[in-house]
């Protein structure tokens, strides 16, 4: 079976098949692709297919997905489009209330959607998708400490949300909170232990933070977890992960062994023993930075 | 290649096994038209059996050459398939700022500037 390639440059479809396997794929693994969706769902249209009765069930969700897309690309009248066929077919459902929401900010109306939000939200507050949506236009608006305050609430009764932590996280970058982003992240690889994208994120956000010892920590972390007994190395994944973990590594031994004299700084982030991450002695150090170059430059196979 | 030998040998395997059933049942039709099918007489014969086993053997190999390449079936292998796009796209706080930062969509009147 094929691989669809979800990263951009992508293979224009070709096939209407082909097409409704690709949009398939990125509804499966929620990949927010959207001129890739729109060039696939223009393809289907223009082909002699019957849409509906091909996809079936699955229609409703190919709406959904294409009505964000169309959103997200200003493409107005075919947002409202797909929002009147799913009223129809589904009135008073949460999900078409999350779209019609969406579909104000995507205009412009940012006022109007936080005041229908906050009416939904008065009379069923535990609905998820709104109060998501709610936080995004406090971003959108510019009120970051609102946004900050109202996630994490949400997070409080939504703690599973892995999505949530990640934006938290984002939100707390963007003010170069990086602690309090740090925190965040924590929350996301406790939930998603099996993730090294996360674990990077959480690395780069130390060193950015300049923990480089905590850093250091945590790309080793991701370099073990990716880590491939298979040929080529990391030459075959679909990711950057292992290249830039081992990237990280040698940027951290290469500080931790030669600190700018000014900028001595213990890590503030404690561990689960609540002790400060310490840096590895000099002699390890320096065996892990020969180490990341071996590896860097082998592509990541062992025994290079 | 070696898929095709396989599949040949399975067929072959199969083939065997339908052709001593075959012979089974002529052998006791046989019987039965000579009036001699006691209970003391109705045994499969020895061949036959023979030649169910080893099809059977045969049949085991050749499944096992024709079956297609085993998947990855470990989290890291997974992990190697996927993007940062889809990791990090949080889709549900999707934000609407870049249309109006391209200039595609006036903002309205009663919004707020942001930062």
């Amino acid at each position: 079976m094929a691989t669809v390639n979800v990263a951009s440059p992508w293979a224009k479809p070709i096939s209407t098949a082909g097409a409704l396997k690709t949009l398939e794929v990125l509804r499966a693994r929620h990949v927010r692709a959207s001129e890739q969706v729109l060039e696939n769902a223009d393809f289907l249209f223009a082909s002699n297919l019957d849409v509906p009765k091909k996809l079936g069930d699955d229609y409703w969700a190919f709406l959904e997905q294409l009505t964000m897309a169309a959103m997200d690309l200003g493409r107005g009248p075919l947002a409202d489009d797909c929002i009147l066929r799913l009223e129809e077919r589904f009135p008073d459902s949460p999900r078409v209330q999350v779209l019609q929401g969406m579909r104000r900010e995507a205009a412009g109306k940012l006022q109007e959607a936080l005041k229908i939000y906050d009416l939904i939200l008065d009379v069923e507050e535990a609905n998820a998708g709104i109060w998501k949506r709610r936080v995004a236009v406090y971003r959108q608006l510019g009120e970051t400490q609102l946004a900050a305050e109202d996630l994490c609430e949400y997070l409080d009764t939504f703690y599973t949300d892995v999505e949530g932590w990640l934006e938290l996280a984002d939100l707390y970058s963007t003010v170069k909170d990086y602690t309090h982003a740090l925190q965040a992240l924590s929350h996301a690889m406790v939930l998603a232990p099996q993730n090294p994208f996360y674990v990077l994120q959480f690395a780069e956000t130390a060193a950015t933070n300049e923990e480089y010892a905590l850093a250091l920590k945590m790309y080793l972390r991701t370099a073990e977890m990716v880590e491939s007994d298979e040929d080529g190395g990391f030459l075959h994944d679909a990711n950057e992960v292992a290249r830039q973990a081992w990237l990280g590594v040698k940027t951290c031994t290469t500080w931790l062994l030669a600190p700018p004299a000014a900028a001595v700084r213990t890590t503030r982030v404690v561990d689960a023993e609540g002790a400060l991450t310490q840096p590895p002695s000099a002699g390890e150090l320096q065996a892990l930075d020969e180490l990341a170059g071996e590896r860097i430059a082998g592509g990541n196979l062992p025994d290079q | 290649m070696a898929r095709f030998m396989g599949a040949l040998i399975a067929a072959s395997a199969i083939l065997l096994m339908t052709h001593a059933a075959n012979a089974t049942w002529t052998h006791f039709s046989k019987l039965k038209a000579l009036g001699r099918s006691e209970e003391s007489i109705r045994q499969v014969p020895f061949n036959l059996i023979l030649e169910v086993l080893v099809a059977m053997v045969v049949f085991t190999f050749g499944i096992t050459v024709y079956s297609p390449p085993l998947k990855e079936i470990t989290y890291a292998s997974e992990m190697r398939k996927r993007t940062v796009e889809e990791m990090n796209s949080r889709q549900s706080f999707m934000r609407f700022d870049h249309l109006r930062n391209a200039g595609r969509i006036e903002p309205s009147s009663d919004e707020r500037s942001s930062t």
